[in-house]
């Protein structure tokens, strides 16, 4: 008969050990030395207990785990992580049998850890079934049938866009007041997004183009959010990490709420000093959101490394990485593209050429140019619901871009040469046009235009 | 669920999980060995996992799954709810022409990749090897059967039921096999109603994943088959084959007619006959619908639908009364009723009969519409990035490289932030990201941080009291209980790096060492937290002297522990205090300390305590010392022999000491035994007695040749008193 005190020490062994597998199986690839070597420990820890018990059953009850009826309330506050990703994931107990060996234990880890990229929120939950092995039973909060969603619609994205810019800017005011963003206001943001990305991702990216011109400092941040979840998706990513590039790109200017307004919003081109100044905004990005819980190593890493260029110019100064991270690459290139295409009160939206020039800087080695390419495929140089001019003089809505020539959209005019509005709007292919060689038609985009001057909403044509 | 499983019946909730599981993992798999090498890790555990998937599907035994192109289906019933990895995992089969697959059992891993492998196939390359079933029979498997699908075989099937359209379509899209006669006699009879050739150009017309080009064709070779089988067996029926087929034509997209007009130009066979033929038979009413349909969904006249009606109708009379015919029909629309109609359809109807490669080419509202939605799709399909290029992105967000980043990260804020009280900042989300590599065991992480503080700590600039202070913080965190778990299993590399960071983070945890030490049972981790103590030096005396001082007993005796560990004569005075103290237990370990001790100076002490102290604490000591029964203990029982006063109170110390020699069998005793045998007071011979007794007795337990010397010579020649003794004992 195990006496009480040793069966504390062995149980409080084992909920560390299990806390540590599955922590390394979260930070780490599954055939990492870490994962395995802390995979043996908790083997050996559940030996340790499975010589007295045939069946280990670890509950979690109130924020406490218990180890087989007894409560291990000092392993429980150091173990709060753990009690969270068994919450999350609707996890009751986990019984665990004495014929467990190394490989299952192995596989329930892995598991466990795909289950958690992928899903999340009730999917999750209901992905936890998948956890049961033959000697590792999981039970769990059984969940109601869930509905399909429905797809959304346009006035659902509007909504949603107009939501995401109001919550950006109480991310923005929690940061500057407390130096932490809400990180729960942004997550539900974010999941919000996201699922507009996976679902109606060219409609949500053509929203970006609709900024509102007073709240600059927002809407870029949820453009360069949707922009940086737009190519995400476009390389297959989905689920949770989708979500973390995403709310990494929304947070990548954070920093800047502790940069002095003046300088931030100075009309004029900065002096070297004020520059420096400005330039920090990297360095405090990454010190506000490390230092925020609840947002994920991600966030802080984009914030910190999203001036850098893989030819190792840009800032923080002195600072180099021997290759940048997709989501760093990807926030640059939509953070240049919507901070250049935004008309600012002292700033003019830059062509798309010259954008694109900017892309391609320094023969191409600053950004990853396949990335480029693939971003101007996805938005085309004039994106969905860009108002734009034509070289005719008429004015038009881009309709859809065509990947094989992103400078030629599908347009639909709307205003003839003279300014007069057409009663019967008609569809250009301009890659067609181009193709025939007509001189007599519209074959080109001179400029992107303000829809609100226009007072037309662009997204109702699309 | 698709719209032919509407009337199906459905599968329970358990069957949907198993079903859905084994769709999701065969569908991964199949995705993991297409897109990685085959030594892959990935499609390692991705195989793993299907053989999981397949064992909870067949635990009940073996298990046939139906396919359809959107669905899969178990026992006949469709799964409770849609999922996209069943309608995925469908689709992948039903492209290989997969219509049942049946599961025995599980197999290990290695036996599905003959399976996937040929998922990985592209369809052409399937065909062209004979099919998937005679693929898969060619690896010899027996654990999963498969029923190709055979489309005479549908078609007979279906025969007076509503024709499932896509199959037949695809069929006919397989341009390597001819249609056997039953197909083409099912087609025939489908071209022999013109509501059903209509519903079968419908459904040509939304199948996806194929192009205009191949439309056209598949259509067009139905269309020479029917016509050559026609001709073949029933030549009088061939005129209403055709008005059929001409009436279906109406319903096609511009397009799609444009297409068979491009394919049966430049051609000189009986197809490009065939399609003229058909276009010639098209009616006025016919032609009319066909451009009233197209202008109501477009919202006018585009260029595709000019091109296809100047094509059909080139005699310049006969389109205006086509078109008055579309425009009664527009009318009649939505479209009709909208302000400015009239010049609308003038509009409309000029650009159908004047247009010349001119102004307007757009496609419609609607798939302007649907090609937004589809845009991205698009976009990934133009793309050349080959799959390693994705798979790299990919990777640099994996779990261990983002590990990797965010301690670069928190090594570059701890380096470059020059403000010292954001540093102080920064040094607690490095605590914490200390604690968390410690956890997981990635010493080398948490050692480069630590490497960071400690160089603060150590200097004198202004990072210096945040940088003392984190360390403070780590040293009172969860940080000492991993380190403790893991010195009790790691290898001696990492037990190494501990040691290491420990040192690094400074004294401040000898305090949580020396209570690990204390609890601890396994000899290797008790070696390893001593080894770290004594790397402390000094510093580690200094704890200990506060472990000493401390109310709770068990922390005494852990300074006592650590005492002995450090050793040397430095300790015997914090030693010697706690000969006084007022617990057995501590009192005993101090015993065992200064035993351990070993000098003169130590056995003095001893001896000073024994005769200075209470009768409890010399009981104490004395049970201590008679319970140590080994050979270290024997110099001291020797020094109690030679020093201590055997007439006053610590007689029974002196008796126990001598009976302890004894029992060590001390060879090296054995003259101060004899000394002792013929000590004595005659004014107290009872008290002499009985110490001789015992004396007489060790030396008789020794029984060396020199001990048995001292008995007999004793026992011949001695006093009386002693003489007595030994008898006694002899006897």
């Amino acid at each position: 008969m195990i006496d009480a005190t040793t069966r504390a020490h062995l149980s409080d062994d084992l909920i560390r050990r299990f806390g540590a597998s599955l922590r390394g199986i979260q930070l780490y690839s599954s055939s990492h030395p870490i994962v395995a070597r802390n995979l043996e420990g908790l083997a050996e820890a559940l030996r340790a207990l499975h010589a007295h018990e045939a069946s280990i059953v670890i509950g979690i009850v109130g924020g406490e785990l218990i180890v087989c009826d007894l409560p291990m309330t000092k392993a429980s506050a150091s173990m709060g992580e753990l009690i969270r990703r068994f919450g999350a994931m609707g996890i009751e107990r986990i019984t665990i049998d004495r014929q467990v060996a190394l490989d299952e234990l192995r596989r329930f880890a892995g598991r466990f850890g795909q289950l958690e990229k992928k899903h999340s929120g009730d999917a999750l939950k209901e992905a936890a079934a998948q956890l049961d092995s033959p000697n590792i039973r999981v039970g769990r909060v059984t969940l109601e049938e869930q509905v399909p969603e429905e797809k959304t619609d346009a006035s659902t994205i509007r909504r949603m866009y107009s939501e995401a810019v109001s919550v950006a800017s109480l991310l923005w005011e929690s940061a500057r007041i407390d130096s932490k963003p809400d990180a729960s206001a942004a997550q539900s943001m974010i999941d919000m997004l996201a699922q507009a990305v996976v679902h109606n991702r060219s409609a949500l990216m053509a929203l970006t183009a609709l900024k509102d011109y007073d709240d600059y400092t927002f809407t870029h941040m949820v453009n360069v959010s949707i922009l940086t979840m737009g190519q995400a998706r476009g390389l297959g990513i989905e689920g949770p990490l989708l979500r973390e590039i995403g709310l990494a790109a929304l947070m990548h200017d954070i920093g800047k709420v502790k940069t002095p307004s003046e300088i931030l919003n100075k009309p004029d081109k900065l002096t070297a000093e004020e520059f420096t100044i400005m330039k920090r905004h990297v360095v405090d990005g990454a010190e506000i959101l490390r230092g925020t819980p609840e947002i994920p190593a991600l966030a802080p890493i984009v914030a910190f490394e999203h001036h850098l260029r893989i030819d190792g110019t840009g800032y923080p100064y002195g600072v180099t990485r021997p290759h940048l991270n997709l989501a760093t690459m990807l926030c640059g290139i939509a953070d240049v593209y919507d901070a250049m295409r935004s008309q600012r009160k002292y700033q003019q939206a830059f062509p798309s050429e010259r954008i694109l020039a900017v892309l391609q800087l320094n023969d191409g080695k600053q950004f990853d140019q396949h990335l480029v390419r693939r971003f101007v495929q996805l938005l085309g140089i004039y994106p969905v619901g860009n108002l734009v001019r034509l070289n005719t003089g008429e004015v038009a809505i881009v309709l859809q871009v065509h990947a094989a020539d992103p400078y030629r959209p599908k347009v639909r005019v709307l205003f003839a040469a003279d300014g007069i509005r057409l009663d019967l709007p008609r569809d250009i292919n301009l890659w067609e046009t181009v193709q025939d060689a007509r001189d007599d038609l519209a074959s080109t985009v001179v400029a992107p235009l303000n829809p609100a001057e226009y007072g037309i909403d662009p997204l109702s044509f699309i | 669920m698709s719209t032919q499983e509407k009337d199906l019946p459905l599968l329970d909730q358990d069957s949907t999980a198993r079903l859905t599981d084994f769709a999701r993992a065969c569908k991964v798999a199949a995705r993991a060995v297409s897109l990685y090498p085959p030594t892959h890790p990935a499609i390692r555990l991705s195989l793993v996992r299907l053989v999981d998937a397949v064992a909870r599907i067949t635990a009940k035994g073996t298990v046939t799954l139906g396919v359809v192109p959107d669905n899969l289906l178990m026992g006949g019933a469709a799964p409770l709810r849609p999922d996209q990895a069943v309608r995925e995992t469908a689709a992948l089969l039903h492209d290989h022409m997969i219509g049942l697959l049946t599961l025995h059992s599980s197999p290990d891993p290695d036996g599905w990749l003959p399976f996937l492998n040929i998922l990985a196939k592209s369809f052409d390359e399937v065909r062209a090897s004979g099919g998937v079933g005679r693929l898969w029979s060619a690896t010899g498997q027996r654990h999963l059967e498969l029923q190709e699908i055979d489309y005479a075989d549908i078609l007979r099937e279906r025969e007076g039921i509503a024709a499932q359209w896509d199959d037949i379509i695809r069929a006919c899209l397989n341009l390597d096999s001819p249609l056997d006669d039953k197909s083409l006699r099912a087609l025939v009879e489908v071209c022999g109603n013109a509501e059903r050739f209509t519903e079968f150009v419908l459904a040509l017309e939304q199948s996806g994943e194929t192009s205009m080009g191949s439309k056209a064709s598949a259509l067009l070779r139905m269309l020479r088959g029917v016509v050559d089988l026609v001709s073949r067996t029933d030549p009088a029926r061939m005129e209403s084959v055709l008005r059929n087929v001409a009436e279906g034509f109406g319903t096609l997209s511009p397009d799609l007619l444009l297409e068979l007009l491009a394919t049966d130009q430049g051609r000189a066979d009986k197809a490009a006959d065939l399609v003229l033929q058909v276009a010639s038979r098209m009616t006025d009413e016919t032609l009319a619908g066909f451009v009233a349909k197209d202008v109501i969904a477009q919202g006018g006249a585009v260029t595709r639908l000019t091109h296809a009606f100047q094509a059909l109708v080139p005699e310049p009379d006969r389109r205006h009364g086509v078109l008055e015919m579309a425009r009664a029909q527009v009318a009649e629309s939505p479209l009709g009723e909208t302000a400015g109609f009239v010049d609308f359809w003038k509009d409309t109807a000029n650009k159908l009969t004047s247009y010349s490669d001119e102004r307007y080419v757009s496609e419609s509202y609607a798939r302007n519409l649907s090609g937004v939605r589809t845009q991205a799709l698009e976009v990934e399909r133009v793309t050349d990035d080959p799959p390693e290029r994705i798979g790299g992105w990919v990777t640099s967000v994996g779990a261990t490289e983002v590990r990797a980043l965010e301690l670069r990260l928190l090594l570059d804020l701890l380096t470059i932030e020059s403000d010292a009280e954001r540093w102080q900042g920064v040094t607690f989300p490095v605590v914490s990201h200390i604690e968390d590599l410690l956890l997981v065991g990635d010493f080398d992480g948490a050692i480069q941080l630590t490497t960071i503080l400690n160089s603060e700590a150590s200097g004198e600039g202004d990072r210096k009291p945040a940088a003392v202070a984190a360390l403070a913080r780590l040293a009172e965190g969860v940080m000492m209980t991993h380190v403790v778990t893991h010195l009790r299993s790691v290898d001696e590399e990492s037990a190494e790096q501990l040691r290491k960071f420990c040192h690094m983070v400074g004294s401040s945890i000898v305090g949580g060492l020396a209570e690990a030490l204390a609890g601890e049972k396994r000899a290797i981790a008790r070696q390893r937290f001593t080894q770290i103590l004594l790397g402390f030096g000094a510093a580690g005396k200094t704890a200990v002297e506060r472990l000493r001082a401390s109310a709770n007993p068990a922390v005494r005796r852990t300074a006592i522990y650590l005492l002995r560990e450090f050793g040397g004569s430095d300790a015997l005075p914090d030693l010697t205090t706690l000969l006084d103290d007022t617990e057995p237990h501590v009192q005993r370990e101090a015993v065992r300390a200064i035993l351990a001790i070993g000098t003169e100076e130590a056995y003095a002490e001893l001896q000073r305590a024994l005769a200075t102290g209470t009768n409890q604490t010399r009981e104490v000591l004395t049970t201590a010392l008679v319970a140590m029964r080994n050979e270290r203990a024997i110099p001291l029982f020797e020094y109690i022999v030679r020093k201590i006063d055997r007439k006053g109170p610590l007689r029974s110390v002196y008796l126990r000491a001598v009976e302890s020699l004894g029992a060590l069998k001390a060879e090296g005793s054995v003259g101060l035994l004899e000394d002792a045998l013929y000590s004595g007071e005659w004014w107290s011979p009872f008290r002499t007695a009985e110490l001789r007794r015992a004396v007489a007795t060790a030396l008789s337990r020794i029984g060396t040749p020199e001990a048995e010397r001292v008995l007999q010579e004793a026992a011949k020649s001695g006093p009386r008193g002693v003489r007595a003794a030994i008898r006694a004992v002899q006897s």
